[in-house]
């Protein structure tokens, strides 16, 4: 199972009276395939195109056609033809594609088990759906130890709480691609490392597609198999993360001086000295 | 589905005791996950969650009763003295009462009635599905310029004349209704084709709403300028919003629109639902968002429309009636919704009672009376923890 993207561009558009020209906010994203079963971070500063990418992946930004080439992603499952998940209308690609938006779920008196079941509803329709999507709501609701919330409004928890719920959603339909934009924010640290161990889990276990936005380079290095580096909407960098995340790139991209070093468990970390001398502040 | 699945199916009955949950022992730790571990018995859970739904369709039952008993005693207040007994002859036996009393029950009391139970359906059904399509509170068809849309497509037709072409003549009672309904339906697109081609967001669809209030408002108030006295009169006593047009073909035109619109609207029940967790996260869940939002805003502009062109302007039952069922039943659109059409038809028919019932021998125009009714309402019902 691999997903291959080709020549992806996504410009916002242009307002009447925007002075401006059309800006792309992601540039001819062609990186080589992507392959199932590995947790793959989506890196870059601020404004670099990780959301728009996940968004686009998710059919939720206007991806650009021009006639020069057309933009593909290509989703190849085991004994499947490929499908361009461009193509696909909103029930068949929410079947293959599950999205965290990188906001928190809102603070709406829907109880937890609700929500996920509302998550869910695609399986619920069908036959026997409604038990299925009950007990892989429960499931999920298990393994990120929030089981405790299920009956609870999501306005009376707290953001990290309505965070986890909000990944409940997103593994409760058993997708065999997960895009998840930040899903650690808001996550104490114990939270965190529950998180990225369901997710790697997940990841082996079910064979998905998994691509993750992270801000934190050193979780990155610790927990990513792969990374995609972006910087201004276009890819700079692809491959392991310690190929990927260097103090050539952390000075090119983010504009820092930094160290990659390996701990005494022999990970690297990122060592962060301060802002790099021969460049002004990030772009951003 | 592994193993984890398999002992959760819901329709084991439950021999566990039903209630609380099992005590968390302690958060799980994901790197040695034991599904099965420190959680819920499935089955309570199962049954609290079944036991939510019974309580909810319990509350829905409950209103259903309030309603009836509410445009029971609307029907038996007024000047003539009517017993129930009397009452409950009249209707069921017609032929056995006299003939003074069937003219007070079928001409007069149940039109009017049934005006105010279809008129507050109405209102309360699209209040509370515009509250869900824009996500905002201050969603209803009184503050998005629907209804005043409406307002205007009626006051032309009653002041200028100025009909649709092709009405014919005799038809001139529902040509104002047709330009309400032809008026609220051009504002409600309107807002959409901002919203999907516009790049509007919820708040600045809002925000045009609002500003298309005040314009259709001064247009109203030049047609006002312009009218003769005698349309004038009509159309202030229109505008304050009034349950006197009751007849039979209008109750039943009424009652019509939301027996085709709530189970349309039900229909979309769980994707509104999803829609309350966010467009980006109703989207990814495979929900057709544009297409939910225009499939609302046709019924919610069919609704106020009619609404409006028969009862003129009622502007409480819309914004709060929703506000209500949502504090009474909670989120879930399948008792939402026809929650907060049964809490408008609620209100509007206590207000039908106040209004005869303030002032000795007058009935009030109902548009005043429905606001001073609804708040002590409202504030009854903020005490409670939704469902």
């Amino acid at each position: 199972m691999m997903l291959d993207i080709r020549h992806l561009q996504v410009r916002y558009g242009r307002r009447p009276g925007d002075r401006t020209d059309h800006r792309a906010v992601l540039r001819d994203f062609t990186p080589r395939p992507l392959q199932a079963g590995q947790l793959i971070a989506v890196l870059g500063p601020n404004g670099s195109g990780k959301t728009t990418l996940l968004k686009a992946l998710a059919g939720q930004a206007p991806v650009s056609r021009p006639a020069s080439f057309s933009p593909q992603v290509l989703f190849k499952a085991a004994g499947d033809a490929p499908v361009d998940l461009l193509r696909l209308n909103p029930e068949a690609r929410a079947r293959r594609v599950a999205y965290l938006p990188q906001s928190l779920p809102p603070a709406v008196p829907l109880r937890v088990l609700e929500s996920l079941l509302v998550a869910d509803w695609q399986r619920g329709r069908g036959p026997g759906g409604r038990a299925a999507s009950f007990a892989a709501s429960r499931q999920i609701l298990t393994q990120l130890a929030i089981h405790d919330l299920a009956m609870r409004p999501l306005d009376t928890l707290s953001g990290g709480q309505r965070q986890l719920v909000g990944i409940a959603q997103v593994l409760v339909r058993h997708t065999p691609i997960l895009l998840l934009d930040e899903p650690l924010s808001a996550l104490d640290l114990r939270r965190q490392v529950q998180v990225l161990h369901l997710l790697a889990r997940e990841t082996r276990e079910r064979q998905c597609l998994t691509l993750v936005v992270l801000h934190d380079l050193n979780v990155a290095l610790q927990h990513a198999h792969a990374c995609l580096l972006l910087q201004q909407g276009r890819l700079v960098a692809q491959g392991q993360p310690e190929a990927v995340i260097t103090p050539a790139t952390l000075a090119a991209v983010w504009g820092v001086d930094a160290r990659v070093e390996r701990c005494s468990r022999g990970i690297p970390r990122v060592w962060v000295d301060g802002p790099s001398c021969d460049k002004v502040g990030p772009p951003s | 589905m592994n193993t984890a699945a398999k002992d959760t199916d819901p329709s084991v009955p439950a021999n566990a005791p039903a209630g609380e949950p099992a005590p968390a022992s302690g958060p799980t730790l994901a790197s040695s996950p034991a599904p099965t571990s420190g959680s819920a018995p499935a089955p309570a859970l199962w049954q609290q969650h079944r036991a939510l739904m019974r309580r909810r369709l319990l509350g829905l039952a409950l209103l259903a009763a309030a309603l009836l008993l509410a445009m029971a005693a609307d029907v038996l207040s007024g000047p003539a003295a009517l017993g129930p007994a009397e009452l409950w002859q009249a209707v069921w036996q017609p032929g056995q009462v006299s003939e003074l009393t069937r003219v007070i029950v079928w001409d007069l009391r149940l039109p009017h009635a049934g005006m105010a139970l279809a008129v507050g359906l109405a209102l309360g059904l699209a209040g509370a599905e515009m509250q869900t399509v824009l996500d905002n509170p201050l969603a209803s068809p009184f503050t998005l310029g629907v209804a005043s849309a409406a307002a205007l497509g009626a006051a032309l037709a009653i002041v200028l004349g100025w009909t649709l072409p092709g009405v014919p003549d005799a038809w001139a009672e529902w040509a104002v209704v047709l330009n309400a309904f032809v008026f609220a339906l051009g504002a409600a697109l309107l807002l959409d084709l901002l919203a999907r081609w516009g790049g509007l967001s919820t708040t600045g669809l809002i925000l045009f709403g609002i500003a298309l209030v005040f314009s259709f408002n001064a247009v109203l108030s030049l047609v006002q300028y312009a009218a003769s006295a005698q349309a004038l009169q009509g159309l202030v006593f229109w505008t304050m919003g009034s349950l006197e047009r009751a007849s039979w073909p209008v109750v039943a035109v009424l009652l019509l629109a939301v027996a085709l619109t709530l189970p349309w609207s039900l229909r979309d029940a769980h994707p509104l639902t999803a829609l309350r967790l966010g467009e980006a996260r109703a989207a990814s869940f495979g929900i057709h968002v544009a297409h939910l939002r225009l499939r609302a805003l046709l019924r919610i502009s069919l609704l106020a429309a009619l609404a409006v062109a028969f009862a003129g302007t009622i502007g409480f039952v819309g914004l709060m009636a929703p506000h209500m069922a949502r504090l009474l039943l909670g989120e879930d659109q399948r008792y939402y919704l026809p929650g907060s059409a049964l809490l408008g038809g609620l209100v509007l028919t206590l207000a039908a009672l106040a209004s005869k019932s303030l002032v000795p021998g007058l009935i009030l125009p109902i548009g005043i009376v429905t606001s001073l009714v609804g708040v002590p309402f409202f504030l009854l019902v903020l005490w409670r923890r939704p469902l």
